[in-house]
């Protein structure tokens, strides 16, 4: 588990005063938005039917909340609560009274990574067993799709009385965006499964966003500049600054994987290859190295190995190949084109330095 | 499944008609799932790069399939209250794209869920890594026709629009529970279940067939909240009675053993003989997997087979008087509740 000091320590300053600030918010968000027990009031909540008769709600909470409650315990970066806190107050809406909104975007991260590690069949996270480990594939599945699925009761229960036009306008943005969510997923399980070993930078940047932009980052801020009213036009702007972000915070991720910089990241190095994924990473080295390297790294990357020595290859090859430099590039020109998001969205020149310092820590930054 | 125990409510069933309408409106929608200019422009947008599409033949169709061939059988319930409530039309039939897809997701989501190769001591990686593809493709037959909403192909006002995301939101997260209740039961052998406990979790667990086409149906016909509601509280006691009779189905030889492989694991799941043991408070003593537990539970009933399809009968009556009974407290739909009453008094079609 790591601590807030872990994640925040390399933070820029007004950034980091402002997540200081909040992060108060959002942990109550939390707390009263998915709730320790499960009792037949939350359940007509969640599922918007009232229950016959009694029900096992221990049973409901162990095997559809518990697991996501554990990973809220492990403290993520909490990082897309705070990005959609910056959106609101942007737009003028005060987060202090948003907070379960805050608050399920952070469950939504969490019930989701369930999923995420066991499709990568990832052993830790934060620093603690994911869930399929903890709970066998069968909980952590249903856990994962059902906690998500709930977690979005702010929009399908509309707990802050929003008109019907903000209402149906946020329920259809979820909507989109898991559509969005299941197509990328299904595309890289395809290119993983298949061993498909041509992947170019366009098709790979597009899975990406599709995959992972309903919560990093153009979903939550999406999400906020609906409740808080955004002018129309900022809209486009906000979901080409999300998904921007996306490319730069994923690149250090992937980077992040095969050389973790912090002993707070609380994964094993190299996880990406042990799950045959193929990432921007492989994918470019792929396309400039030799036949021979080729022929090394299909056969690694298909095997999907836990040897460190085979892992370690890899890394030379990537080494070898100046396949970091590149991919440095790449986040350093989708830094520039954030920035540029940002300098045309209406908002002040405060939340404006904040979306900067946001993009400085989620692109260049974090150590985890 | 379902389908069977549905189809001898004739006033509900369009018969033939709703079938083939149905196998229509699947068929269309499944021609579109390749056509990248289709997804393009109706489903997940252009996007500032490049879609890879080769995903949809070589790994998404394969996989699904044959999970999309075993139809829900609700498509007679959808389409007989649209068609009571006045407002059958291709574009509102369209809906029943809403449950299939859902339907279909629920197989494949089951087929991972109660797989023996998951819950074994030694998991493969291989044979996860196979799995969560196919996990994954549901996924997106869940998640797909959501667009039809997106797109607001249904020209539903916003309240509309809302109830229908609400429904939709809903069936999942109480699917889910029925399936994660179920999972942690079979831990545990099914010790210390209350038989009302059971009950409930049964109308958890065929909800997406029973009341969501009926809420789905009613919500496009314009049906206002209050009227949804008291008759979503009645057709809970339908959807009980949906769920025994599926449970007595295995002791009188019927369903399982003619479904396809695909669709055998969601039934094995909803039609678990486990109110006899509940009601005895009987453990089981078998390995955690869905298949062994219903096989043992079958094994153990059928020695005593017609005393039990006796006490499934009166139980199934029991709920289908109160669904009647419920029915007829002010709901546009109170003319079920008789021809129900009518229905079981003329020897009943669902004892048959």
């Amino acid at each position: 588990m790591r601590s807030e000091k872990q994640v925040f320590g390399s933070m820029p300053a007004g950034l980091r005063s402002f997540y200081r600030e909040l992060i108060p918010t959002v942990r109550q968000g939390i707390k009263s938005y998915l709730p320790k027990t499960m009792d037949a009031s939350f359940f007509e909540t969640v599922t918007c039917e009232r229950p016959l008769f009694d029900q096992d709600y221990q049973a409901i909470y162990d095997s559809t909340i518990l697991p996501t409650h554990q990973y809220l315990q492990a403290s993520g970066k909490v990082l897309r609560p705070i990005l959609a806190a910056i959106i609101l107050e942007a737009y003028g809406s005060q987060p202090e009274k948003l907070d379960q909104f805050l608050g399920a975007i952070e469950v939504m991260e969490d019930s989701s990574i369930i999923m995420d590690d066991y499709i990568d069949n990832s052993k830790l996270r934060r620093g603690i067993s994911c869930a399929h480990v903890e709970h066998g594939f069968p909980i952590a599945n249903i856990a994962g799709c059902t906690g998500f699925a709930l977690s979005h009761y702010v929009f399908y229960q509309n707990i802050f009385g929003f008109d019907d036009d903000k209402a149906r306008r946020l329920l259809d943005a979820v909507a989109w965006e898991h559509v969005q969510m299941a197509f990328g997923q299904m595309e890289e399980l395809y290119w993983t499964e298949s061993n498909v070993n041509d992947v170019n930078e366009s098709q790979y940047f597009q899975q990406v966003i599709a995959r992972c932009a309903f919560l990093s980052f153009r979903g939550p801020m999406h999400y906020a500049a609906i409740i808080a009213d955004a002018p129309t036009g900022d809209l486009p702007v906000l979901a080409r600054l999300g998904e921007y972000l996306l490319i730069g915070y994923h690149i250090k991720g992937d980077d992040l994987d095969m050389s973790p910089d912090s002993s707070a990241w609380g994964k094993i190095a190299g996880e990406d290859i042990s799950t045959g994924r193929r990432t921007l990473l492989i994918n470019h080295t792929l396309s400039v190295a030799t036949a021979e390297d080729r022929k090394i790294i299909e056969k690694i990357i298909s095997s999907r190995t836990e040897v460190e020595e085979e892992k370690q290859q890899i890394y030379n090859l990537i080494l070898k190949y100046k396949t970091f430099e590149h991919t440095h590039e790449i986040a350093k020109k989708y830094h520039e084109k954030c920035y540029r998001c940002v300098d045309e969205l209406q908002i002040g020149s405060v939340h404006q330095d904040l979306l900067r310092e946001f993009t400085d820590f989620a692109i260049h930054d974090r150590k985890v | 499944m379902i389908a069977e125990l549905l189809i001898h409510y004739r006033h509900w069933c369009l018969s033939q008609d709703s079938t083939a309408t149905l196998a229509d409106i699947v068929l269309r929608e499944q021609a579109l799932l390749d056509q990248p200019d289709y997804l393009v422009s109706d489903v997940i947008g252009r996007g500032e790069f490049d879609w890879d599409f080769r995903c949809l033949n070589d790994g998404f169709l394969q996989l699904v399939l044959p999970y999309m061939e075993q139809s829900s059988g609700s498509a007679p319930l959808f389409l007989s209250v649209l068609s009571d409530l006045k407002a059958s039309s291709p574009t509102n039939e369209q809906a029943i794209l809403l449950v299939e897809f859902g339907h279909f997701a629920a197989l494949i989501n089951d087929y991972y869920s109660f797989h023996e190769d998951l819950v074994a001591d030694d998991v493969s990686p291989g044979r996860v890594s196979l799995l969560t593809q196919l996990r994954y493709a549901g996924q997106y037959l869940s998640n797909y026709p959501r667009y039809l909403l997106v797109r607001n192909r249904f020209q539903l006002g916003d309240r509309q629009q809302i109830d229908l995301h609400q429904a939709l939101a809903g069936v999942v997260v109480t699917y889910g529970i029925s399936r994660g209740v179920t999972l942690k039961w079979i831990e545990r052998k099914y010790e210390s279940v209350s038989r009302e406990q059971y009950l409930q979790n049964g109308i958890n667990a065929v909800h997406s067939y029973v009341i969501l086409p009926v809420v789905l149906a009613m919500v496009l016909a314009g049906v206002d909240k209050k009227t949804i509601n008291e008759v979503r509280g009645a057709l809970g006691y339908l959807a009980l009675a949906m769920k025994l009779a599926m449970e007595r189905a295995t002791l009188t030889g019927d369903g399982i053993s003619k479904l396809s492989a695909a669709a055998r694991t969601t039934a094995t799941a909803l039609s678990f003989p486990g109110l006899p043991f509940v009601d005895q408070r009987r453990p089981f003593d078998v390995a955690p997997s869905m298949d062994d537990l219903f096989n043992a539970a079958q094994e153990s009933l059928l020695p005593n087979a017609d005393e039990v399809i006796n006490n499934y009968n009166k139980e199934i009556r029991v709920f289908l008087t109160l669904f009647e009974q419920q029915l007829t407290h002010g709901s546009i739909l109170k003319r079920w509740g008789a021809e129900l009453a009518s229905t079981l008094a003329n020897g009943g079609s669902i004892d048959a």
